[in-house]
């Protein structure tokens, strides 16, 4: 019998307790009961107990969890915000924050679009309905751009590289994770290079890179227009579609062991067209070596000297035939001499027998 | 409509073993009982000569419900007689959980369609996977018939679970009853009262409705910590912690409630009552009593909101983990059941492995429900 019951029973009947079956069932029945309501509550303060410490273990590990992420986040020198479906800011790492120029405080909860791309590059307003960060809520589709610019807390904008990823949540877009760098830099090495390859688009001289095993990558126009090859017919090709066959294996070699010594070849070449037709080329060949040194391409700047070399062929034609009239009259001139002398010798000889 | 009721028990035998009115007019007994006792042939017996023109449905049970009494062991009945109701009736055999969606496909398919307003289903309870048989059935049925009706019991023992129609009660067999009539109002309504505690942990391990591991760990050991000194009356006991599971569905997330069947300690593995997909969240759940009364009086209200007036017949399914937890008090549901449907109703019902049924008033397409208390009410003008 369950212990309080028997004790109960012992306070209130004392020694006199009532026998009978229907009495025994119930007093049975009601210690059942006791015995049930015991199981009942172990059972609960069980469970509360171990649940409480699963939960407080699951805390923690949310917490490191969080610090881990939070450590993550902080280390890396890219921004990354996440913004809620009105789009303000839920968190933002400390580069992200360092890179528009405010605290962390003061731009968390804020309107991101109107506080940091509220303007195109050119200044005028940029409207939400516009923004691919914005929209990435409603299509549900990451976004990537390199063209736009993010304002500092100070007024100033920086281009900025950015992608915009909607945060899904059991196939909910909960909000939209953005990370962005500062590209500045990098479009201003960019404008720099476009500069520089605007000059090898414009110039007269032919040019021609070859990845290090002489396959060609790159040609610019004057070679397109000096050798009749197009750019796509070019780009794959070996130099060797250009051999004339007038210089000799040697030549070649003399070539290949220069520029792959790293020095730089310079030399005139007789060279074939596309139409077949040979033209005269003076050349100059580059090794181009990547950070490590090592020889990556070559780079070819050549002049079409055909013209120069048809004018000194022809002076040298022209100096040639008067050599010869040169060559002929001075012949002339001594043989002149040479009569003269005999003349004179002649008159002598002639004097001296009209004298004896 | 026409109905009586009669019980038997070991110690008092059958209340009323006279003949009846309705011998010849019954249409229809529904049988709940005790295992061991409604697998002798004397009792199938002795109902076939109370009704011998009558279709006679059997089930074993975790409990026998009739009016607002529960017992054990025992064996309850109703018979009905409707005016212009007609049943009809389909059996299937199943040997293994895998043939769950084929069994309830082909019940569904083998009733005649025509007129056809609601089915009630009656299933063995551990040999079957109880969410793949609810949607065998809902594939050939039309959307308009509404399913209801349990995974059948068997105390707190989860040996051998029996269906009979028309015999004594066999392992292997689901049952299902057409209801056919033009003006024939069924109700219907099921409700829990558990609540979640503890954790979230993520079913990491898990194949059809067998669960190895939660959060990389072995599930049974979980259920052995937290159930401590009972522990041993796995797996019974482990009705008192429900999982419940958060679930995908078309209409986005759902909350779905599972139950043990058994637990097989070779493998560490726990059986249940349905579906445990991997990647699923899963929470523990725990009674709370008064959301249980609440419970059972709550889905007596969703079921007279679909019949509009009083019922004349209520059939009850409730979970064994119900009666589990409520214990001696396990009554107090079938009085808040009573208070609802009101004093004329005929009740009569069985805790269950599992509940079939809508999960809302309006609506016909049925779930698999576990540990809830699941009504189906009927009213023929």
């Amino acid at each position: 019998m369950h212990r309080t019951l028997s004790r109960q029973i012992k306070k209130f009947f004392g020694d006199n307790i009532p026998s009978s079956k229907e009495w025994d069932n119930f007093i049975n029945s009601i210690s059942e009961t006791y015995a049930h309501f015991d199981e009942d509550r172990t059972l609960i303060e069980r469970s509360m107990e171990l649940s409480s410490k699963e939960l407080g273990e699951a805390n923690e590990q949310l917490k490191k969890n969080a610090s881990t992420l939070s450590l993550l986040l902080n280390s890396t020198d890219e921004g990354i915000f996440g913004l809620d479906l009105n789009g303000n800011c839920t968190f933002i790492n400390k580069s992200g924050a360092k890179l528009f120029g405010y605290p962390y405080e003061e731009i968390l909860g804020k309107h991101m679009h109107s506080l940091t791309h509220h303007k195109k590059p050119s200044g005028d307003q940029y409207s939400t309905n516009e923004c691919p960060i914005i929209q990435s809520f409603k299509t549900g589709k990451g976004t990537r751009n390199d063209n736009e610019v993010f304002w500092r807390r100070d007024g100033t904008a920086f281009q900025t590289e950015y992608s915009a990823y909607p945060i899904v949540d059991q196939g909910t877009i909960k909000g939209v994770v953005v990370s962005f760098t500062d590209i500045t830099k990098r479009k201003m090495a960019e404008f720099e290079l476009m500069k520089l390859s605007s000059v090898v688009g414009q110039t007269t001289d032919s040019i021609m890179m070859t990845d290090k095993d002489g396959k060609i990558e790159y040609v610019n126009p004057a070679f397109e227009k000096l050798t009749g090859y197009s750019s796509s017919e070019a780009v794959g090709q070996n130099p060797r579609i250009l051999k004339s066959g007038k210089q000799d294996t040697a030549f070649y070699k003399a070539l290949w062991d220069t520029i792959l010594s790293g020095k730089t070849f310079h030399s005139e070449f007789v060279n074939k067209k596309k139409n077949g037709s040979l033209y005269h080329e003076e050349k100059i060949i580059v090794p181009v070596r990547d950070n490590q040194g090592n020889i990556r391409n070559f780079v070819s700047s050549g002049r079409d000297i055909s013209e120069r070399k048809a004018k000194e062929e022809e002076i040298k034609l022209k100096s040639d035939e008067l050599e010869r009239f040169n060559k002929f009259a001075v012949g002339r001139e001594l043989k002149m001499v040479e009569l003269k002398k005999r003349i004179h010798e002649l008159e002598d000889e002639l004097k001296k027998a009209a004298v004896k | 409509m026409k109905m009586e009721q009669r019980k038997w028990t070991q110690d008092s035998g059958w209340t009323d073993s006279s003949k009846s009115s309705m011998e010849g007019t019954s249409q229809f007994v529904l049988v709940f009982g005790g295992t061991k006792v409604l697998k002798e042939q004397k009792h199938f017996d002795s109902i076939k000569s109370f009704y011998p023109s009558a279709d006679i449905v059997l089930c074993s049970t975790a409990g026998e419900i009739l009016d607002t009494e529960v017992l054990d062991d025992s064996i309850v009945l109703t018979a009905v007689s409707f005016n212009s109701t007609k049943l009809k009736f389909a059996e299937a055999e199943i040997s293994n959980a895998e043939e769950s969606h084929e069994s309830g496909k082909k019940l569904a398919e083998s009733l005649d369609k025509n007129g056809l307003v609601h089915v009630m289903i009656f299933s063995d309870g551990l040999k079957v996977n109880g969410t793949s048989l609810v949607k065998g059935l809902l594939k050939s049925l039309p959307s308009n018939v509404s399913v209801t009706g349990g995974l059948v019991g068997d105390g707190a023992n989860f040996k051998e679970t029996l269906v009979g129609l028309n015999a004594a009660p066999r392992q292997g067999r689901i049952v299902a009853i057409g209801f056919y009539s033009k003006n024939l109002k069924v109700g219907y309504g099921s409700l829990g009262g558990w609540d979640n505690f503890g954790p979230e942990r993520m079913i990491t391990k898990s194949k059809n409705n067998v669960l190895y591991e939660l959060d990389g760990k072995p599930a049974l050991h979980l259920y052995k910590e937290y159930l401590g000194e009972q522990a041993k009356g796995l797996p019974g006991t482990g009705l008192l912690f429900p999982l419940s599971l958060r679930m995908k569905t078309d209409k986005g997330e759902s909350e779905i409630v599972r139950t043990i069947l058994a637990v097989d300690e070779k493998e560490q593995s726990m059986t249940f009552a349905g579906d445990m997909p991997e990647g699923t969240y899963a929470k523990l759940m725990k009674a709370n009593f008064e959301r249980l009364i609440d419970g059972a009086s709550g889905a007596a209200s969703m079921s007279k909101e679909s019949i509009g007036e009083e019922a004349e017949l209520a059939i009850l399914v409730s979970c064994i983990g119900r009666k589990l937890v409520l214990k001696e008090r396990v009554e107090e549901e079938i009085e808040a059941v009573r208070e609802t449907v009101g004093k004329k109703a005929a009740i009569i019902g069985f805790y269950s492995y599992g509940e079939i049924c809508p999960t809302a008033a309006s609506e016909k397409q049925c779930q698999l429900h576990n540990q809830t208390m699941t009504i189906t009410t009927f009213r023929e003008p």
